[in-house]
C-alpha cells in the first residue's frame, strides 16, 4: 500500500478567465481506492479529462509509477502506461454490440487469423460475469439502459488489465444493490493491486468502499484523510465549506385520498413492460417508483414523459387522456420530463438561456409564446440560473456543454419545473447533483407540490425515493409488485423490496 | 442562494471576478472572430481598389456585384435553413433551374401572364419542398439520399420541360425591371436579398420557431422532449428551401431575362459554400442568414477582383474551395482554442 502509482503535483487549469484548477496535489497508492470528492463544478471531471490526456494542464506535473507524463500525452500514450477511463459519458459504440464494444478495447478473438466472433462473444461473457453484470454480449450498446452501459463500460476498464482506473460519477444512476454488486467486483480487482480514483456523489458510497478521500472546491483540494479516520459530516463540510442544513423537516402532510385524483394510470403496457400498470397519484403527491435496472421503472416514466409510446392502456390527467407518445402535445396539457439521460434533455452547443427556454411552450414569459427577445430572455434565464444555483453565475450565455455534469442537470431540472406543470414526470432527476443542491433541488420539488402538482419519481436513489415521496410503487422484472405506504420507506426497506427477499413475501410468479 | 453555508458565497463572488479579469482578452477575442468575415471582406475591397483603382472601386461594379450575385445570395439561405435542422437539402440546385425554367416556359411559350407564371412556380417550388421535407421528416430517409433522388427526378423534368435549351422572348418590361432597375442607385434584386436575409434573420433569432429549428438540428432527441415539433419544424424547413429556391429562379430569369439549362448545377456549389462559410461568423459555429449573406458577397467580390485583374475563369472556383477550406480550418482552430484544449 505504500507506493503512489499516480502522483499528481500542483496541478493548474483556466478555461478562458475561469479557474477550473488550482495547485492540486493528489496520490493514488497500489491497490488503494481513492474517492474524489466534490461539488458541481468542483473540477473533478476537468483533472479525470487532463489525466487522460483529453485536455491539457496548464501547470502541474503527474507522476505514473514514478514515471513523468508528458503535458502533451496522448490519450493512447496515457493508455499505455496503464491508465483507464470510464467517464460520466461512457464512451462506448452504440452501434456495436456488447462483445464488439469489449473487443474494441482487449482485441478480437482470433481463429486461424480470422476474427471468431463466437470466441470473441464467449470472452465477453466471462468478462461479464466477472464483473457481475447480466447483459446479453450480443445485445446492441445502444439498446442498453443507461445503467447497464455503465456496467459494460467498467467492465471493458477493468478487462484491459489497466493499474489504475478513473471512475467518474459512474453509479449515478446505479439502484444500491447494483452498487453493491459493482463494489464487489471492484474489490477483485483492487486484490490484484488495481487503483481506482472514485467520483461520485453519493456519500454512502465512499463509506462503504472507499480506502481514502479528497475533497475538491472551487478548483482547490481542501481535504485528503483516511476514510477511517473521518466522518460523514465532516466530508460534508469539506465539501461545501459548512455544515449541511438540516433537509427542512419534510413535510408529508398532502394525504392521499384527501384531494383530487390527478393522474391516473389505467393498463398501461409496452415492450420494456412485463404486465399492464395501474395507479393513481392525487393532486400535490409524490409517487416514488423503484427497482433494480431494468425492472421498467425507467419505461414506467418513459412512457409518462412521452419519450416512448405504449401498445396499450391510457393515461388520464384531470378526467382528459393524455396523448401518450406525442411530446409536444403533452408538454402542451402541463406535462414536464425530466428524462434519466442527460443526453436527451438538453442542446449541449446551444446556450444556457436557451436551453432554459427551448420549445414554444416554454418561453420566457408565457404572455407571448412566439417572439423571443434575447435581452428579456437574459434576465429571465439569469434569475432562473440563480435559483437553481447553476454555476458559474451570471454565464448564461456560454454554451450549456461548458458547464460541469451536475450543473448541466440543474438547467434541465429548473427548465421542467418552471413550466409550472400539472404532472412532472421525473427520472433520476438530481443524478450527478451534489450533496448541498440535492437537498435544495428537493425543496423546489415540494414548493411545485403546493400548487397541487403531481410528481411521479422514478429513482435509482433509494435514499431520494424514501425521503422524498408519499407512497412508493416496487417493481421487479416488469411488473408492480409492491405498494409501500409513507410509514414504511426507508432506503433499507425499498432495496429489499426491489431485490424481492423473502421477508418481503415476494410472490412467486417473478422467479423467472 | 445556497442555504448550506455562508463561506460558499466568496468562491462564487471570486469566481465573478475572475471572470471579469480574464474577461476583457475574452471578449475581444470573441468579437475578433464574430466579425471575422466582415474584416476580410472589407480588407479584400481595400485590397482590390487600391490595387486596379480605376475599375474595382466604382459604383458601376459595386451594382454589378450586388445584382448577379442576389440569386446565389436567394440560393444559399435556402441551403442553410435544412442545415439549420441537421439535414442537407443538395436538390436547391436543380431546383433553381426548374424554377427558372418553367418561368420561362410559362410567359415565353405559353404566354401565361408572369404573375401566374410566378405563382405556379412558387407552388411547385413548395411542393417539391415538402416532398423532400415529408421523405426526411416523416419517412425517416437519409436526407443527403432523398434530396439527391428528388434533385435527379427535378433537373429530368427540367430537361424535359425546355428541351433542355435557352428559353428566351417576349417578357413583359415590368417584370424584367423587377431585376434590373435600381431604387436610389441601389439594384432591386440585391433589395429583395436584404429583406429576405432580414427576416430570415429575426425569424430564427427572435422568435420560438427559429429557437425550434436550431434546438431540432443541434439534438432532436432533447428538442423532441421538450415539446418542439422536431417533424413538422424540419417539413418547414425543406418548404422554406423549395420557396427560396423557387424565388431565387424567378429572379433569375426577371434579370437574364431567359432561362439557361446549366445554371443551376453551376449555383449548387457557391450557394453551399456561402452556407458554410457564414457559418464560421456573426454567431459563430451555427448557420445563420446574416453570416451566410456575408460569405456569399465575400466570395464574390474576391473572384470579380481577381477577374478583373485578367485572371482565368477557373480561378471562380480555386477561390471558392479554397476560402471554404481556410474558413472552417480557422473556425475549427478557434473552437478548440474557445474549449481550452
Ligand atoms: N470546456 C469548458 N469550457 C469552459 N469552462 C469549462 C469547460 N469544462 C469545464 N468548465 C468549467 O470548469 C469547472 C469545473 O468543471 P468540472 O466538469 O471539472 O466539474 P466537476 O467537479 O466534474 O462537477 P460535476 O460534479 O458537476 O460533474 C466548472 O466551473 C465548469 O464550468
Ligand atoms: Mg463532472
Amino acid at each position: 500500500m505504500e507506493d503512489p502509482v499516480l502522483e499528481i503535483r500542483g496541478l493548474g487549469k483556466h478555461f478562458g478567465g475561469h479557474t477550473a484548477l488550482a495547485d492540486v496535489d493528489f496520490t493514488l497508492r497500489r491497490g488503494e481506492i481513492h474517492a474524489l470528492l466534490g461539488e458541481n463544478g468542483a473540477g473533478k471531471s476537468t483533472l479525470i479529462k487532463i489525466l487522460a490526456g483529453a485536455i491539457q494542464r496548464d501547470t502541474g506535473d503527474i507522476l505514473v509509477a514514478g514515471e513523468e507524463v508528458a503535458r502533451r500525452a496522448s490519450p493512447a500514450d496515457v493508455a499505455r502506461l496503464g491508465l483507464a477511463f470510464v467517464h460520466q459519458d461512457l464512451g462506448l459504440v452504440d452501434q456495436l454490440s456488447v462483445a464488439e464494444n469489449l473487443a474494441l478495447e482487449v482485441g478480437y478473438e482470433r481463429h486461424h487469423g480470422l476474427i471468431s466472433f463466437r470466441e470473441t462473444e464467449r470472452r465477453a461473457a466471462r468478462l461479464l460475469a466477472d464483473v457481475g453484470t447480466a447483459v446479453s454480449t450480443q445485445a446492441l450498446v445502444g439498446d442498453l439502459s443507461q445503467d447497464e452501459k455503465v456496467m459494460v463500460a467498467v467492465t471493458r476498464a477493468v478487462s484491459r488489465g489497466a493499474r489504475i482506473i478513473v471512475l467518474d460519477e459512474v453509479s449515478a444512476s446505479l439502484p444500491a444493490p447494483e452498487f453493491d454488486r459493482l463494489a464487489d467486483s471492484l474489490r477483485v480487482a483492487q486484490e490484484r493491486g488495481v487503483g481506482y480514483v472514485y467520483v461520485t456523489h453519493r456519500l454512502e458510497e465512499v463509506f462503504e468502499l472507499a480506502d481514502r478521500v479528497t475533497v475538491l472546491r472551487d478548483g482547490r483540494r481542501v481535504a485528503t484523510a483516511p476514510v477511517a479516520e473521518t466522518s460523514h459530516d465532516e466530508v460534508v463540510e469539506w465539501i461545501l465549506g459548512g455544515a449541511l442544513a438540516p433537509p427542512g423537516a419534510v413535510d408529508k402532510t398532502s394525504a392521499h385520498g384527501q384531494r383530487p385524483v390527478r393522474l391516473q394510470v389505467r393498463d398501461l403496457l409496452s415492450a420494456g413492460l412485463a404486465g399492464p400498470i395501474s395507479f393513481e397519484v392525487a393532486a400535490g403527491e409524490i409517487l416514488g417508483i423503484c427497482g433494480l435496472i431494468g425492472s421498467g421503472t425507467r419505461e414506467v416514466a418513459r412512457l409518462l414523459g412521452g419519450a416512448a409510446k405504449p401498445d396499450r392502456g391510457t393515461a388520464r390527467l384531470d378526467g382528459k387522456p393524455l396523448p401518450l407518445g406525442e411530446p409536444h402535445r403533452l408538454v402542451g396539457m402541463g406535462v414536464s420530463y425530466v428524462p434519466g439521460s442527460r443526453l436527451e434533455g438538453a442542446v449541449p452547443e446551444m446556450a444556457i438561456r436557451e436551453n432554459f427556454f427551448l420549445s414554444r411552450r416554454q418561453g420566457p414569459d408565457t404572455d407571448d409564446p412566439f417572439v423571443r427577445v434575447p435581452w428579456r430572455e437574459r434576465v429571465s434565464a439569469t434569475r432562473l440560473a440563480e435559483k437553481y444555483d447553476v454555476r458559474p453565475r451570471g454565464a448564461v450565455e456560454r454554451p450549456l456543454a461548458a458547464l460541469s455534469g451536475g450543473n448541466q442537470q440543474k438547467v434541465i431540472f429548473g427548465r421542467a419545473l418552471r413550466a409550472k406543470p400539472r404532472l412532472l414526470v421525473l427520472d433520476d432527476p438530481t443524478a450527478g447533483v451534489d450533496v448541498g443542491s440535492r437537498l435544495e433541488l428537493h425543496g423546489f420539488l415540494r414548493e411545485t407540490l403546493d400548487s397541487g402538482t403531481s410528481i411521479v419519481l422514478a429513482s435509482t436513489d433509494f435514499a431520494e425515493v424514501a425521503s422524498q415521496a408519499d407512497r412508493v410503487l416496487v417493481m421487479r422484472h416488469g411488473r408492480v409488485e409492491a405498494e409501500l405506504p409513507r410509514d414504511q420507506l426507508t432506503p433499507d426497506g425499498l432495496a429489499r423490496a426491489s431485490y424481492g427477499t423473502p421477508d418481503q413475501n415476494a410472490s412467486k410468479e417473478d422467479q423467472t | 442562494m445556497s442555504p448550506t453555508s455562508t463561506e460558499s458565497q466568496a468562491p462564487a463572488n471570486s469566481e465573478d471576478a475572475d471572470q471579469v479579469r480574464g474577461g476583457l482578452g475574452h471578449v475581444v477575442r470573441s468579437v475578433m472572430y464574430k466579425y471575422a468575415l466582415v474584416a476580410v471582406l472589407l480588407a479584400v475591397i481595400g485590397l482590390f481598389s487600391t490595387v486596379n483603382p480605376d475599375v474595382f472601386p466604382t459604383f458601376a461594379n459595386a451594382q454589378t456585384i450586388a445584382s448577379t450575385q442576389s440569386t446565389i445570395a436567394l440560393l444559399a439561405l435556402a441551403a442553410m435553413l435544412p442545415l439549420i435542422v441537421g439535414h442537407i437539402d443538395i436538390s436547391i440546385g436543380f431546383q433553381f433551374g426548374l424554377a427558372q425554367g418553367l418561368c420561362a416556359y410559362l410567359i415565353v411559350n405559353m404566354g401565361t401572364s408572369a404573375i401566374l407564371a410566378v405563382g405556379a412556380v412558387l407552388a411547385v417550388g413548395l411542393l417539391v419542398g415538402l416532398l423532400n421535407g415529408v421523405l426526411v421528416a416523416k419517412v425517416k430517409l437519409d436526407s443527403f439520399i432523398v434530396t439527391l433522388a428528388v434533385g435527379i427526378l427535378v433537373l429530368g423534368a427540367t430537361q424535359w420541360l425546355t428541351g433542355d435549351v435557352t428559353i428566351s422572348g417576349q417578357m413583359p418590361a415590368w417584370f424584367l425591371s423587377l431585376g434590373r432597375a435600381n431604387v436610389a442607385g441601389i439594384p432591386l434584386p440585391f433589395i429583395y436579398v436584404v429583406l429576405a436575409c432580414a427576416a430570415l434573420w429575426l425569424t430564427l433569432e427572435y422568435t420560438a420557431w427559429g429557437r425550434s429549428c436550431y434546438a431540432t438540428g443541434g439534438n432532436p432527441r432533447a428538442a423532441l422532449l421538450a415539446g418542439v415539433r422536431t417533424e413538422r419544424v424540419t417539413i418547414q424547413a425543406f418548404l422554406l428551401a423549395g420557396l427560396l429556391s423557387a424565388i431565387s429562379g424567378c429572379l433569375s430569369v426577371m434579370i437574364l431575362g431567359a432561362s439557361s439549362p446549366t445554371i443551376g448545377l453551376g449555383a449548387l456549389l457557391p450557394a453551399f459554400a456561402g452556407a458554410f462559410l457564414g457559418a464560421t461568423s456573426i454567431r459563430p459555429g451555427r448557420y445563420n442568414a446574416i453570416g451566410t449573406l456575408i460569405a456569399v458577397y465575400l466570395v464574390a467580390v474576391g473572384i470579380t477582383g481577381l477577374q478583373q485583374l485578367g485572371a482565368a475563369s477557373y480561378v471562380q472556383q480555386l477561390f471558392n474551395g479554397g476560402a471554404l477550406l481556410i474558413a472552417v480550418a480557422l473556425a475549427r482552430f478557434a473552437a478548440t482554442r474557445r474549449s481550452g484544449t
